[in-house]
């Protein structure tokens, strides 16, 4: 970029780099991934709210079931979509991301089980769910963002 | 396996984004392939090929694979 001339000429080259950056990691596919990851928390939120405040009822269980679940297939779906749109090293990557996340989360989910028949408190498994599809949107956003 | 990639690259004057946007693939992806991190498929084997219009084997050098099927110990 020439910034030798016009508005731009006062900025120094260190900040072009950051806000270049910045721009880079705020592409479609991160954006993507972050909204539909978002939604997910939303109905997985309503989905609490709902089990909680509404009567019990066929529209109570089907609100539960259908909006954690609805949202989740959005969320993989968009996952999915991500990962098309990589090139075959960053798909290696991405692949790596998830096999580290399901070790982890299958290694969380066996202490759970231990700690639980200790006498630790009962977790829900939407909490271990989360937990893992955390750790993966982690590992996945910064193999986009090494990629830039 | 070994490769002069980098080599070519500068021979034509390009910076690792310039030969990234050349091959449709991401910067990161050319820097895995010129040290050696990532062996390309060979669809992207024969797209550098092609754009250097060199042949697959001058730029990639499977050293040890021709070893271990020769039984050459250097």
């Amino acid at each position: 970029m020439n910034t030798s001339h016009g508005p731009l000429a006062k900025i120094d080259e260190a900040a072009l780099t950051r806000i270049g950056r910045m721009q880079g990691f705020y592409t479609w596919p991160t954006t993507a991934i972050l909204l539909s990851y978002w939604t997910f928390l939303v109905g997985l939120g309503l989905a609490a709210v709902v089990s909680r405040f509404f009567m019990p009822g066929s529209v109570r269980e089907v609100l539960v079931i259908t909006l954690p679940l609805l949202t989740l297939l959005l969320h993989v779906g968009t996952t999915y979509l991500v990962y098309r749109a990589c090139d075959e090293y960053l798909r290696q990557r991405i692949l790596k991301c998830a096999a580290a996340a399901a070790v982890m989360l299958a290694f969380a989910a066996v202490a759970d089980f231990s700690l639980e028949r200790l006498g630790r408190p009962y977790l829900s498994m939407s909490v271990l769910n989360l937990c893992g599809w955390s750790l993966f949107i982690v590992l996945m956003l910064w193999v986009r963002h090494r990629a830039r | 396996m070994i490769n002069i990639l980098p080599a070519l690259r500068a021979q034509h004057g390009w910076t690792q984004g310039d030969l990234a946007a050349k091959l449709a693939v991401s910067r990161q992806t050319v820097n895995a392939v010129e040290t050696g991190r990532y062996e390309p498929s060979l669809s992207l084997a024969f797209a550098i090929a092609a754009l250097f219009a060199l042949p697959i084997e001058q730029i990639f050098q499977a050293h040890r694979i021709a070893r271990k099927f020769t039984g050459e110990s250097n």
